[in-house]
């Protein structure tokens, strides 16, 4: 019986798990989302227009767009999964890895970044270091989002296929859909139609979310039930313990959760992140750019609610799963019926889109502004002009989502090129962190020092990853960030001291202590903005 | 051809089409070779230090984080720097009420189930 479930659930039976109703409303939100995508193509005029919505993003938006940029659907399966078979644990993630993190971003980095009137935190860097820096940055997350676009093309089209199953239609088929789809609003409307259809998305992904957690809830008995249940199973104790010790083997030991995490991870991805950060340089006024953060932050409380409780739920329903990631879609084949199941798969669905728009965006603007600009004020000893970054942005974007379309299924049987990229990136968040924050708190922090922390960052964090039983978790990631903000933080403090210091004028505005001591400032930087 | 001929060509085929694989795997294993016994020793008056903690330990560090950064912004950063561009006055769009609310949540979380 668990199997024939299981096979209908996965669509690994050949038969689609969605009925005609559903299809209707899968039918109903895809034209919706291109519909409003496209409608707000006719506002964008400029370069501006179309990286940074003008910078006339309410927070609310804002919000919003953070929350379901940073959620894919695989997510939704994962997580569900780690709930399974490490319990609230799995939470972590979204609670310690948001909030902090977040109120750091609103009131250190954001503010900077969007009174510096930057497109891209690399462009920043390099105002505030130098062209190297900038380079370095920018590569790294130029080809980082290329490669991710194409494994997020891929999953959502292994996804549609076994939900679907319509004959005659295989893989490839969807993921040139998903690319036209996206790349449509994507190009006609820049950040304001990702971020507008975003808002959309977030609402059907928690009324989806919402509907499977209540109904999974109600399959087991209520909350207190449940909890009852699987603390009272062989193996489950902690279950329902959100810090384990240090030394558990789990990826959520309290040290790697609070500091590695909850520090420097969490904070280095909502600073640092392209796709997050882009949606609050588009704000209409610092203050929406703050409060967007903040209400994101308050949003990502309910996040684990949606996607751990099926993984909870499927514990005591389905006790011996093999592959704990099945909870999730073998929970929504058991518990929703016809329609609501269409609400879910539409929720799946805008989690994944979002993901691709948000990174086709970035991507796009991190080669325009970062790479292509600065190639041709080095070339031409001049800026590109405010209509031919529009008009390469667009070309980016087509050209991004066919490299991407193109390039998924090769992907697919390439695992070892995914995991390369993507760890190379987690070698960088911690370094980048590190000059990042050295950079706007600690005036004396020069280019030197920053290039020294972050090239030598990230050969500790490689010898930290490839060295075998240093720290106790078997997934040590979280201790490796740690030590390698804090190795990156003393290069680079020691070589801006040993090195001559950055004149005035050019971190001028840049630094936090200049702020709030110099009234001047804010008109300085009231400037650089106008 | 012996089996165990067929299983080694075959390894070694599917080796060289993930060359890639192959090659991150020979430098993993040099570093480890190289770094692991020093760093070992580096770290592990960190893990005893650690290691054996009492949960309550966990919990004020945890709350500690939430709690120290509400207490910064409410505090400690200027109520003209937290709010500029407020668009209109009152305790409704005071950001430093937002904090508090928005953080509460995650604090109470970890108060309860840590």
């Amino acid at each position: 019986m668990e199997e024939q479930l299981a096979q209908a659930a996965l669509g690994q039976s050949g038969d689609s798990v969605l009925h005609a109703i559903d299809l209707v409303i899968i039918g109903i939100y895809v034209v919706g989302t291109l519909a409003l995508g496209t409608f707000f193509g006719k506002y964008v005029k400029s370069a501006g227009d179309f990286f940074v919505a003008s910078k006339a993003l309410p927070f609310w938006a804002i919000g919003m767009s953070v929350v379901v940029s940073d959620i894919g659907a695989t997510d939704f399966m994962t997580l569900s999964g780690a709930g399974y078979k490490y319990g609230i644990a799995a939470a972590n993630f979204d609670w310690m890895g948001s909030m902090p993190a977040m109120a750091f971003a609103a009131f250190i980095f954001i503010p900077y970044f969007w009174r510096a009137g930057v497109f891209t935190i690399p462009e920043f860097l390099g105002k505030r270091y130098n062209a190297g820096v900038q380079l370095i940055h920018a590569s790294i997350w130029g080809v980082f989002l290329l490669v991710m676009l194409a494994v997020m093309l891929w999953l959502t089209a292994v996804m549609l296929d076994s939900v679907l199953h319509i004959e005659g239609i295989g893989k490839e088929h969807y993921v040139w859909g998903i690319a036209v789809v996206a790349g449509i609003y994507t190009v006609s409307g820049g950040l304001a139609a990702v971020v507008m259809t975003d808002v959309v998305q977030l609402v059907v992904m928690f009324v989806g979310g919402a509907a499977l957690s209540i109904l999974c809830l109600a399959e087991v008995g209520g909350w207190t039930h449940m909890t009852e249940t699987i603390l009272a199973m062989p193996g489950h104790e902690n279950h329902f313990t959100l810090l384990l010790p240090h030394d558990s083997e789990t990826p959520y030991p309290w040290t790697g959760i609070v500091f590695g995490l909850g520090i420097v991870m969490a904070t280095g991805y909502m600073a640092g992140n392209q796709a997050i950060v882009q949606r609050t340089l588009g704000a209409r006024t610092e203050w929406d750019a703050k409060g967007g953060m903040l209400l994101a932050g308050f949003l990502k409380v309910f996040i684990p609610a949606l996607v751990i409780i099926p993984g909870l739920a499927a514990v005591i329903l389905i006790p011996d799963l093999k592959n704990g990631d099945d909870a999730a879609p073998m929970m929504i084949a058991k518990v929703l019926p016809p329609g609501l199941k269409g609400l879910m798969f539409a929720a799946l669905f805008a989690a994944l889109m979002s993901s691709v728009d948000s990174t086709l965006n970035s991507a796009t603007t991190i080669w325009t502004s970062d790479i292509y600009g600065k190639a041709f004020y080095y070339a031409k000893g001049k800026r590109p002009t405010e209509a031919s970054l529009l008009v390469l942005g667009r070309i980016c974007t087509v050209a991004f989502i066919l490299i991407g379309a193109y390039f998924s299924s090769f992907l697919a049987g390439k695992e070892s090129m995914y995991t390369f990229v993507q760890t190379a990136l987690a070698m960088f968040q911690g370094p980048v962190f590190a000059i990042l924050l050295l950079g706007i708190m600690w005036k004396r922090a020069n280019q030197w020092g920053a290039l020294a922390g972050l090239l030598l960052g990230v050969c500790f964090t490689t010898i930290l990853y490839n060295s075998e039983g240093v720290f106790p978790s078997q997934d040590p990631f979280l201790f490796v960030a740690w030590w390698s903000f804090i190795f990156s933080m003393i290069v680079t403090a020691v070589v801006s001291l040993l090195t001559p210091p950055e004149p005035e004028e050019k971190i001028r505005g840049l630094v936090f202590g200049q702020v709030m001591q110099d009234g001047n400032m804010q008109r300085v930087l009231q400037e650089r903005v106008e | 051809m012996e089996e165990t001929e067929i299983v080694a060509e075959v390894a070694a085929e599917a080796q060289q089409q993930d060359w890639l694989g192959a090659t991150l795997s020979s430098f993993s294993e040099g570093i480890n070779h190289t770094f692991s016994g020093p760093l070992k020793t580096l770290f592990s008056p960190v893990d005893r230090l650690f290691i054996g903690a009492d949960p309550a330990v966990f919990k004020f560090f945890a709350v500690g984080l939430f709690v120290c950064t509400i207490l910064w912004v409410m505090l400690i950063l200027k109520k003209e720097y937290v709010n500029i561009d407020q668009p209109k006055k009152g305790l409704l769009y005071d950001l430093r009420l937002w904090t508090l609310v928005s953080m509460s949540p995650h604090m109470i979380i970890y108060w309860i189930w840590s």
